[in-house]
């Protein structure tokens, strides 16, 4: 050989040992990293050191909106800042060979060459190639990964060995690339695989997973522990195919034949099974193992991993039955659900329930306009608002609506009432796309309240129906609204109650809203015999409230029924009767103390009658004293007896022409006898009244002995006088007077004005002079002022003049 | 000799017990209210005992009681109450004795020894 042969082979073989040095670092390296990007990196690194080359880049496809484009993955030789202007070299004549897989491209200087053309000065701050190396990255299924690209700034440089070189280490890297790709999208799986168990274990906290190796025959080498512990198997028992036999009888046979076939094929292992647990118990699990390949593409290892899904899986189950329950629903439902969609409202969905509730066939809707499909609908207004729900997006909640169907399809139409909501379905952007229709028919429950109501409306009671909950009024009979004098509004809101009705305790305390009766039995309570005033037109009413609950049934809620039990007149009568023991009762008291009174004297002056030694003036003052107290007797007995005729209705009554003034003098001299206040009468001494005498001596000695009594000891005065059709007597005292509140009550049987422990009297007497008075047709006041005196007015109709 | 005052409204009734009281030979005064009594107390007259009458114009005999009862020269004095009223008397005012109308002298002289007797030991 000679020497430079020699030389030749020498260099050759310099080279040959580089290279492969390169390509070992380059083979440790896929082993080794699994790292995509030092992957790349290194063999970028490598092949520019091995080639000579100043820059080596490796750019891979991308495939943009305009096409292919090329991006700069790693780069050798050179700061990346070099190519940031141009990150996406195009498909251009000197790159698109390489990217097409058209053979590797050496050219000894770029700008001369003339395959590429008037390549021209390179564009500013451009890497300055004039050598210029490329060779294709292909895949094993032939696709180009990229281009692994190599440049000097001298000419010449590259050389026929460097090429084979090149194309020697391309596919190496097309291997390691895919590996790497193939290793980062399982781990990217598997690490989505892991977020959706850790999701997952968060709902339910049973699941675990188990990681496995194996050998390439699908033998387990190493230990499992994770394996282990899930089923409790010994290291010996889990070894080889070991591990098999925890796999239940029933589904080892279908594991292993799916196991084999993916280590032959050496793909993917997929596998679900039912796995013993320590605890005995089989869960189901998922299998999933992937061969590891090594760079010379052999496989020796495989992992993979166990995942107990049984939760999942009951779970899945359960979110599949729960989809299978809400279309059965859906189809099933004793709703009618009705999708329409778009400007026309076509028909998109529509559940039997709804199609017997048109009275169509679903070959009658779908797909079909609704205002064609429904036109009698037009008119009465529905498309328009369901178009209205679809334009602005607000839902629609109807109750009791009414609408007219040609159910039959002959053209008649069909009333019926309906509750539906119309709530518009929008897209995942936000766009309303459609109208959900839920509709119940209430036709049937709407004529059967209908018909209670007619009935209710009859019931002389005053009835209102309030909504459970809400207590809003939805229906009041006649008799409820003359009790309040008005229609009574429906549907109010409770709140507004304050404004529209005034409630009173017994004790005339106002209820608040909270308090009413009806709002009560609204949150759930029984009212029983509730009693309440209330302010009406008619003044104020009394009522008890009582309440029943008519139970929900479908499309309609609970209902209460409030009845008001006008009571007014019973409270009233009631009132009185207990006004009327009160007087009695204080009656009796006065009765017992008047009557003891003279008792008093009479008891004590006849006892001392019996001592011995008496003169007969003191007996005749004793004995006076004794019958003064008779008399007094006397007069209260027939005071009381007065009114017990009165009362019955028995008061004897004789009318004659009486003249007035005659009958005052008298009185006044008769009253005047016991004491020393001056009594004054005058006036028409012609005036002649139409009534009893004697009865008018009654009703003048009662005014002038109460003049005498209240009168202060101040003078009194009667004057008569006389109109065209009465004469009018009039008693005036100056005395202590009468406050004005009390002035009616003092002709009241038992009534007094001064409290009765300062007077005594029965307080009898104003009250037979009334009644005599009003017996004649005729009337007495009272006019006074306060400690001036009081002056009573007796009006008697006039005498009769004969013809 | 007792020294008797009679507050007493019904004139009738106010004589007849002064009469039969000075009869049995006690020292008897008359005021026709409680009012007129309490002046009559608080010019200086010092009875034994009280005779009072509770339904009286002016002031009644629960008032004089209480004005009798404030005040510290007056209020050991022993009070008898006539009363005519029908109802158990609701007297929450203390007194000696409480009789009803009508009644004989007897019970009202021995009222007024016991309770003469009862405030002097």
């Amino acid at each position: 050989m000679t020497d430079p042969e020699i030389e030749r082979l020498r260099v050759e073989l310099a080279r040959e040992r580089l290279f492969n040095a390169a390509v070992h670092r380059i083979a440790r390296s896929l082993t080794s990293e699994r790292d995509l990007d030092t992957i790349v990196q290194v063999l970028t690194d490598e092949a520019t050191a091995l080639c000579r080359a100043q820059f080596g880049a490796f750019f891979y496809n991308v495939i943009d909106e305009r096409g292919e484009a090329f991006m700069l993955y790693t780069l050798s030789g050179a700061p990346r800042a070099a190519f940031s202007r141009f990150p996406l070299p195009r498909a251009t004549p000197l790159f698109g060979a390489t990217f097409r897989n058209e053979g590797t491209v050496r050219s000894e200087d770029i700008r001369k060459d003339p395959r590429f053309g008037a390549w021209g000065p390179q564009p500013e701050g451009h890497l300055p190639v004039v050598s210029y190396l490329a060779v294709s990255v292909v895949d094993s299924r032939g696709s180009v990964l990229g281009g692994l690209f190599f440049g000097h700034g001298t000419a010449g440089v590259f050389t026929e060995h460097d090429e084979r070189a090149m194309e020697a280490i391309a596919p190496h890297a097309a291997i390691a690339i895919e590996n790497a790709r193939a290793m980062r999208a399982m781990r990217e799986a598997e690490a989505e695989r892991a977020r959706s168990e850790r999701r997952f274990r968060s709902l339910v906290s049973s699941t675990s997973q188990i990681v496995w190796t194996t050998n390439a025959a699908g033998e387990t080498i190493e230990d499992s522990p994770a394996w282990r512990a899930f089923t409790g198997q010994t290291l010996d028992e889990f070894r080889g195919r070991g591990w098999a036999h925890a796999i239940h009888d029933d589904d080892r046979e279908a594991a292993m034949d799916a196991w084999r076939r993916a280590v032959t094929a050496r793909s993917t292992y997929e596998s679900e099974y039912r796995l013993r647990h320590a605890n005995g118990e089989y869960r189901l699990v998922a299998s999933h193992g992937v061969p590891v390949i090594n760079d010379d593409g052999t496989c020796d290892e495989w992992v993979g991993t166990t995942t107990d899904i049984n939760d999942r899986r009951v779970f899945e189950q359960r979110i599949a039955h729960e989809r299978a329950r809400l279309s059965k629903l859906f189809l099933q439902a004793p709703a009618a659900i009705a999708v329409v969609a778009g400007p026309d409202l076509v028909y998109q969905l529509a559940n039997p329930f709804y199609c017997r509730l048109v009275g169509k066939q679903p070959s009658q809707l779908l797909g079909i306009p609704g205002r064609r499909a429904l036109p009698e609908l037009v008119t009465q207004g529905v498309w328009d608002l369901l178009d209205r729900v679809r334009v602005e997006g607000e839902p629609y909640f109807a109750r009791e609506f009414r609408a007219k169907l040609d159910r039959l399809g002959d053209g008649t139409l069909d009333e019926g009432y309906f509750d539906f909501t119309a709530e518009p379905i929008r897209d995942a952007t936000g766009q309303i796309e459609a109208v959900l229709l839920f509709a119940m028919e209430v036709t049937g429950q709407v004529h059967a309240r209908k018909a209670i109501e007619a009935i209710l409306q009859e019931v002389p009671t005053p009835i209102v129906l309030v909504e459970l909950d809400t207590a809003r009024i939805t229906f009041s009979n006649a008799a409820a609204d003359a009790l309040w004098g008005h229609p009574l509004p429906r549907a109010q809101s409770a709140s507004d109650y304050a404004e529209l009705y005034r409630a009173f305790d017994p004790n005339g305390a106002e209820l608040t809203v909270d308090e009413l009766p009806a709002v009560r039995a609204a949150r759930g309570e029984t009212i029983r015999g509730v009693r309440m005033d209330l302010d009406t037109p008619q003044g104020r009413r009394s009522v008890v409230v009582d309440s029943a609950t008519v139970p929900a049934v479908p499309g309609h809620p609970a209902t209460i029924v409030v009845s008001f039990q006008d009571v007014s007149q019973l409270v009233t009568t009631e009132r009185a009767l207990r006004d009327a023991v009160r007087i009695r009762d204080e009656f009796l008291s006065i009765a017992s103390h008047e009557l003891n009174t003279p008792l008093t004297p009479l008891k004590l002056q006849l006892g001392s009658l019996r001592s011995p030694d008496l003169s007969p003036e003191k007996i005749a003052r004793k004995l006076d004293m004794a019958d003064r107290q008779v008399d007094r007797l006397a007069t209260l007995v027939g005071d009381l007896l007065e009114v017990s005729r009165i009362t019955a209705g028995r008061m004897k009554m004789e009318p004659e022409n009486v003249p007035v003034l005659e009958v005052a003098l008298e009185v006044a001299e008769r009253v005047g006898v016991g004491t020393t206040v001056p009594i004054a009468v005058d006036g028409d001494r012609a005036a002649s009244a139409h009534v009893d005498r004697l009865r008018l001596e009654q009703v003048l000695t009662n005014l002038l002995t109460n003049a005498v009594k209240y009168g202060a000891d101040k003078p009194i005065d009667v004057h008569v006088t006389r109109t065209d059709t009465a004469v009018i007597a009039r008693v005036r005292d100056r005395g202590i007077g009468i406050a004005e509140e009390q002035r009616e009550a003092i002709f009241d049987r038992f009534e007094r004005a001064v409290s009765v422990r300062n007077f005594g009297g029965f307080g009898l007497g104003l009250w037979i002079v009334r009644q005599i008075v009003d017996a004649w047709g005729g009337s007495v006041a009272v006019e006074s002022k306060l400690g001036e005196g009081s002056t009573f007015v007796v009006t008697m109709p006039c005498a009769e003049v004969r013809a | 000799m007792t020294h008797v005052l009679i507050i007493e409204d019904d004139p009738d009734v106010r004589e007849s017990v002064a009469e039969v009281l000075g009869e049995a030979g006690m020292a008897v005064d008359a005021a026709p209210n409680g009012r007129v009594g309490l002046d009559m107390l608080r010019a200086g007259l010092r009875p034994e005992v009280i005779v009072l009458d509770l339904m009286m114009p002016v002031m009644d005999g629960r008032e004089f009681r209480e004005h009798q009862l404030a005040d510290a020269k007056l209020k050991s004095i022993p009070v008898v109450v006539v009363t005519a009223d029908g109802r158990p008397p609701a007297f929450d005012v203390p007194v000696a004795a409480v009789i009803k109308k009508p009644f004989i002298v007897e019970r009202l002289i021995g009222a007024i020894e016991r309770a003469r007797q009862a405030s002097s030991e």
